[in-house]
């Protein structure tokens, strides 16, 4: 073989191995920007779900008209609630309630706060269990998949909620299959435990039932 | 010593590694430009017709992480492509080696390094694939079973064809 083949062959090799650099580079540098942005993405989602919530709940709110039953002196009262806890607690002071004040974020308004009685909600039972009452209301909008929060928070089951109200006005079924959420707007739902034992339930203007 | 790597593992690896599609070509490059030059007699179109293939073997390997299963099969079969489109043009197109900057030109010397080979020549009598069987399996040692996979046959049409390849050309160099 003469001299000038190889040389040729060493230079198609050289010319390989350029392109394979330029290109395996290329697609480590693709591969890392895509890295980057999935990184990026898991980090911003929650974040951006977070601040959307809050900008939601941040809305103007009418003032909770708080239809809750005067409570004895000495009871400790823990609000969940959409209202602006500085509203709920004025409103439950002006009706004589005595408000424990709580640790945490919300101490100052004196309150176990909850943007909304749903999962957070749910996850700040046990945060009040050792509470006398536990009351949650929620405007009309609620969701259909916030009733059963609702019961759990006030440390009942759907059935017993229903149970409970077989005696009033007020059927829980429809409140459960939200057919009466759209026509109620502005209906608060309170749903209160006395510990120990007894349980008392209010919806709205209703007397309250179970008592 | 490191032990040599496969055809296989070769370009399993340039996928990663700049370095090994060239090495690749390296190996491939004689017998497929003999190969080439003993289908169609011409050294200018036998080396286009090599550096085609193998630009469109790196770019498949490299570019776009196509993975071989019996790479020396599948190159034989991109080259035979690339020499039946040359026999139905009679023009020799190699435009995925020229996309890559691929030097055109014949260099001095292919034309001495193929007329010196015999054995090419008489390859050229037989048809496209019974050469690159014979090639394959008993210039290259590739098992007859990944050759069939690769051209679509039974490991039994392999060894035949390949037996009967043998035999013409035996007689074509006595």
């Amino acid at each position: 073989m003469s001299e000038q083949l190889p040389a040729a062959m060493e230079e198609t090799v050289f010319r390989f191995t350029r392109l394979a650099e330029r290109a395996i580079g290329k697609r480590r540098r693709r591969r890392r920007r895509l890295l980057i942005a999935s990184a990026v993405m898991v980090v911003a989602a929650p974040i951006v779900a977070v601040l959307a919530w809050g900008w939601d709940s941040s809305r103007p709110v009418p003032p909770a008209p708080v239809e809750v039953a005067e409570t004895d002196d000495g009871w400790r009262v823990t609000v969940l609630d959409r209202s602006r806890p500085e509203d709920v607690v004025r409103v439950l002071r002006e009706r004589g309630l005595r408000v424990e004040r709580r640790s945490g974020p919300a101490e100052k308004a004196g309150l176990v706060s909850a943007e909304t009685a749903g999962a957070e909600g749910a996850a700040r039972v046990a945060e009040v269990a050792s509470a006398d009452w536990l009351i949650v209301w929620t405007d009309g909008g609620a969701g259909i998949a916030e009733i059963p929060d609702l019961c759990q928070l006030a440390g009942m089951s759907v059935a017993q909620a229903r149970e409970i109200l077989a005696g009033s006005q007020i059927s829980v079924r429809d409140v459960l299959t939200g057919e009466d959420l759209d026509r109620a707007e502005g209906l608060k739902v309170v749903l209160a435990r006395e510990l120990p034992g007894e349980v008392r339930l209010w919806v709205g203007d209703a007397e309250p039932a179970g008592c | 010593m490191s032990r040599r790597r496969t055809d296989r593992e070769l370009l399993s690896a340039a996928r990663d590694d700049p370095e090994m599609f060239g090495e690749f070509y390296r190996r491939c490059h004689d017998d497929l430009t003999r190969f080439l030059h003993s289908r169609c007699r011409d050294p200018e179109v036998a080396y286009g017709i090599m550096q085609e293939t193998m630009a469109l073997a790196f770019v498949a390997v490299v570019v776009r992480e196509t993975k071989v299963r019996e790479p020396l099969p599948w190159l034989f079969q991109i080259a035979m492509r690339e020499l039946r489109r040359w026999q139905e043009a009679q023009y020799l197109e190699t435009p995925t080696a020229d996309m890559l900057d691929f030097r055109a030109t014949v260099p001095d010397g292919v034309d001495d390094f193929l007329r010196r080979d015999e054995l090419a020549r008489a390859l050229a009598e037989l048809p496209d694939e019974d050469a690159a069987l014979v090639v394959l399996v008993d210039a290259l040692g590739y098992p007859s079973k990944e050759v069939a996979r690769a051209f679509g046959m039974t490991d039994g049409q392999v060894r035949v064809r390949a037996h009967r390849a043998r035999q013409r050309l035996r007689v074509a160099l006595s």
